[in-house]
């Protein structure tokens, strides 16, 4: 399980497998700790949906391969109950994993963590989102960028500085140094980074990832807020994707068209 | 103090003692003055012009007329604002106010040990908001908290998610608060009242053979009105502000949710308020929220003291 060919109902089974039902001591196939939007988008771009068009102006959480992919996730809760309901399990996944009762959670780069919880670290092995209906891994990929204000009295200085902590060398040195990804593909290439069996695994999931597309108003907080609010429904049982997705995808996009924030 | 003001305000005539008086007094009181103008009805003022503007902090604000006022009535999260706020007080203030004078009642008894009786029922209330909601958060989990060990224990099942589920965390943020409620100011206000009354009161009803119950409602009720009515305007108050707790219990979940959840159920207005200012930038919005809210404030509590001509006596009034 986890190599490249693995794909979600595989990932599902593999974890009804793994799970142990023993009142005194839960092990969970799967957690998501949070049930929360960027979860959900992960699952929704694996079913070939997404939740905003290219320009951010639309939501299109009420797309076929949209609802498809919530139900997929809300039946691992409700149905397949391989995973605790968001919100309630007992830890975060860190805490869940280091006490041996919980095998598998979905994260980003920084989820390797984990291992420093862990008695024998090479117990901890990363692996691409498996692949969905569609074809593709479910993939969501951010970098927080370096801004400069128009406000600033040194603009060349701070574009320099800016010029500075993004070029190849400091990338590669940030990159070796904390054993974080770069955003720079020649980076992820890089044979020294390659050598990290964490690093070589995220390289391929970067170079194939989709970008978090955002608002086009700036009210990315609340638009991802409001949804992860409104689909703690599913988690919990209280309705079905039917019964929302309509209102869902009406409250999301009267988010998006209010008026541009700055 | 006095001679340096008037040398520099140009005061030739001698200043009558009254004036002296009431320029001293002036004085005294100005640091409170200059802080209330400055700290409070600066920012009302400010916060007045605010609600008529679109304004997220990061450009100037734009005047946008009543627009904010008439977004509000048609904001499904204002509804559900004022909906949870007033189930919270609904219920939390007369459990707290009720339970606070059994308290008190229990606690006026003259029974050995008493003031440390006092003591351990405050405790609650001195132990901070936050410490507290870490504290009951543990004791609400769902799987291995304190609440459905006894639950399951007592045979009755696996317990509620508690503050997992919009069905159970409006009352579980209830019992948190009447922890540290009921023995709490309220009690202490009750019970100095209480240690007031005349105890010929009470001799004169023995004589006439009243019972406990009619001594509570003839004698004990009325001689502490004024404090009943002193307690429940400032716990309405303070209920419809309910933040803090909410705030705490609701953001245990990173940055991925607003506080408030599950699905609202704990979004009281004050935290609609907070979420709408410093959640999603809408400075303007929230300035007429805070507005709306001041006038239901007022109109609650001048509700309340309306009724009280009904029900309040104070001694020494004619009627």
């Amino acid at each position: 399980m986890g190599d490249d060919g693995w794909i979600q109902c595989a990932r599902r089974a593999g974890a009804a497998a793994i799970e142990v039902t023993d009142p005194e001591r839960r092990i969970w196939g799967f957690v998501d700790p949070e049930g929360s939007y960027f979860t959900s988008i992960v699952f929704i771009r694996a079913f070939g949906g997404d939740t905003l068009n290219a320009d951010g102006t639309e939501s299109l959480l009420n797309s076929e391969e949209s609802i498809a992919a919530l139900k997929f996730q809300s039946a691992l809760y409700n149905e397949h109950k391989v995973a605790p309901v968001p919100g309630t399990a007992l830890q975060g996944p860190y805490q869940l994993f280091a006490a041996n009762q919980l095998t598998m959670f979905q994260s980003g780069f920084w989820g390797s963590g984990v291992a420093q919880f862990v008695e024998d670290p090479s117990i901890v092995g990363v692996a691409p989102m498996p692949i969905g209906p569609s074809g593709q891994r479910g993939s969501m990929f951010e970098f927080d960028p370096l801004c400069v204000t128009s406000f600033t009295e040194n603009p060349e200085e701070s574009f320099k500085w800016v010029d500075y902590n993004t070029g190849f060398d400091v990338q590669l040195r940030v990159t070796k140094l904390h054993n974080v990804t770069a955003s720079r593909p020649a980076v992820m290439a890089d044979d020294v980074v390659q050598e990290s069996d964490t690093l070589r695994v995220f390289s391929g999931i970067m170079a194939d990832a989709l970008p978090l597309v955002l608002p086009a108003n700036f009210r990315e907080t609340e638009h991802f807020k409001y949804i992860g609010d409104q689909i703690q429904a599913l988690w919990l049982g209280l309705a079905t994707v039917d019964d929302i997705i309509e209102d869902l995808n009406s409250g999301a996009q009267a988010i998006l068209d209010k008026p541009a924030l700055g | 103090m006095i001679a340096p003001i008037k040398r520099r305000l140009g005061l030739s005539t001698p200043l009558t003692l009254s004036q002296r008086e009431a320029l001293q007094g002036f004085i005294y009181i100005s640091p409170w003055i200059i802080g209330f103008l400055v700290f409070t009805v600066g920012p009302m003022i400010a916060s007045a012009y605010l609600s008529l503007t679109d304004y997220n902090i990061v450009t100037p604000p734009r005047f946008a007329g009543l627009s904010n006022y008439e977004y509000m009535f048609g904001d499904r999260l204002f509804w559900k604002s004022i909906e949870n706020t007033l189930y919270y007080t609904v219920i939390f203030v007369p459990i707290a106010i009720a339970g606070s004078l059994a308290l008190a009642m229990l606690l006026n008894q003259r029974i050995a040990g008493r003031v440390a009786l006092w003591t351990l029922y405050f405790l609650p209330s001195v132990t901070p908001v936050v410490a507290a909601a870490f504290l009951w958060l543990w004791i609400f989990q769902p799987q291995i908290g304190l609440m459905n060990s006894i639950i399951s224990a007592l045979g009755l099942g696996n317990g509620p998610l508690w503050l997992g589920h919009p069905g159970s965390s409006k009352p579980a943020l209830i019992i948190i608060n009447l922890w540290g409620a009921l023995g709490g100011n309220t009690m202490l206000i009750f019970l100095a009242t209480l240690q007031g009354i005349p105890k010929e009161l009470y001799e004169s009803a023995d004589l006439d053979g009243a019972g406990g119950l009619g001594k509570f409602r003839y004698i004990t009720v009325p001689s502490i009105s004024p404090v009943i009515l002193f307690n429940t305007v400032l716990g309405v108050i303070g209920a419809l502000q309910m933040f803090t707790l909410a705030y705490v219990a609701s953001s245990g979940r990173q940055q991925q949710f607003s506080p408030g959840g599950p699905l609202n159920s704990t979004l009281f207005y004050v935290l609609h308020l907070y979420n709408s200012a410093f959640d999603f930038w809408e400075m303007g919005y929230a300035s007429a929220l805070a507005w709306i809210f001041f006038v239901i404030v007022l109109a609650i509590t001048g509700f309340q003291l309306w009724t009280s001509r009904r029900w309040v006596y104070y001694e020494g009034e004619d009627n």
